[in-house]
């Protein structure tokens, strides 16, 4: 092969190699960015570690593919300064408790068939901390420091909304001491 | 990116029991974030994905189709239908989905869901302005049963009715 074909499978195989590596890091990286994303709009409007009702609302475009069966809350964590304690009182219908890592992975649910005395209660604590050694609630760990918790009630005939809404403002969130 | 994150098809349920969990690939989970976020891992929920009717041909907005519902061994289930941006089908009557308890029951117990975009009698989803729309089933909770045989059992078919909806 000639020094100019060289040159020129060189330089193929190193745009071709250049594309893979970004393709690579494009896929890596997507969720990340776009939880990363969720995380900063949440923070922004609300703060950190504040449990958060949302309304119902089927003309939001922000999240694709809600469920209109469900009514949703949900905490932007950010575990660096301690770990976080959360309950949520359950209904009869369906309750879910759920933590998404900062890449995306559902890393933990518990569900109301799981609650004890009606509520479902955690320790959120971050990768690599101690256990605070609180009695009572469930100790679950995040593979990330921050992320996203979900809280779902599934609304049924959704004549129990009003019944849910009050149940639902009665969840707290609250950085450990 | 493919809209479904699907390792699996039964008739015109496509899903993949890696939805949301740690265990997914790049790409699977680059896929779920895309068009699911903040799905729950099958162990939770199991996600069963239609953009096709039950004979492989696309879900049109101005086609009219039945769904063919019946109880599946979960919580509970539900049927959405959503536009071709994967959001819900905004319409007048509010209509987005029904579920295992506000859905009307054919008297054998099954139920049957008109997919339109103009209004039908009994069970009826908007399908919208647009060109094509997607149908979501979610099993909350379903039991192993239904896990084991996923792949093989009988799930509700799409299909399309004579004449067009314009």
């Amino acid at each position: 092969m000639s020094r100019g074909a060289w040159k020129l499978a060189i330089l193929a195989f190193v745009v071709l190699a250049g594309a893979v590596v970004i393709h690579i890091a494009a896929i890596v990286g997507y969720p990340y960015l776009l939880m990363s994303a969720f995380h900063r709009k949440l923070v922004e409007r609300d703060g950190k570690n504040v449990l958060v009702h949302f309304p119902r609302d089927a003309s939001q475009r922000i999240v694709r593919m809600p469920s209109p069966d469900l009514l949703y809350s949900g905490v932007a964590f950010d575990l660096s300064d301690g770990p976080l304690r959360i309950t949520v009182p359950v209904s009869e219908a369906y309750t879910s408790l759920s933590g998404f890592a900062s890449n995306s992975d559902n890393f933990f649910c518990i569900n109301d068939l799981a609650a004890k005395d009606g509520v479902i209660d955690i320790v959120l604590v971050g990768p690599g901390s101690p256990d605070p050694g609180i009695a009572g609630p469930r100790l679950v760990r995040s593979p990330t420091k921050t992320g996203l918790i979900g809280v779902r009630y599934f609304l049924g005939k959704g004549d129990c909304l009003p019944d849910v809404e009050t149940l639902r403002r009665r969840a707290t969130c609250e950085t450990c001491d | 990116m493919g809209r479904v994150p699907c390792a699996c098809r039964n008739g015109p349920w496509q899903y993949d029991l890696l939805t949301g969990s740690i265990a997914a690939n790049p790409y699977m989970r680059a896929r779920v974030a895309r068009h699911m976020p903040l799905a729950l891992d099958s162990a939770e929920t199991i996600y069963l994905v239609a953009d096709t009717d039950s004979h492989g041909h696309a879900l049109r907005c101005e086609r009219t189709y039945r769904l063919e519902a019946w109880d599946i061994d979960a919580r509970w289930w539900s049927v959405t239908c959503y536009d071709a941006d994967e959001f819900l089908v905004q319409n007048d009557r509010q209509r987005y989905s029904y579920n295992m308890t506000n859905i009307q029951r054919n008297p054998d117990g099954s139920a049957t869901i008109r997919l339109s975009r103009t209004a039908r009698p009994g069970n009826w989803l908007p399908t919208g302005d647009g060109k094509t729309f997607v149908v979501v089933l979610r099993l909350y909770l379903p039991s192993q049963q239904v896990r084991d045989n996923l792949r093989t059992m009988e799930l509700p078919r799409i299909v399309e009715e004579d004449g067009s909806d314009e």
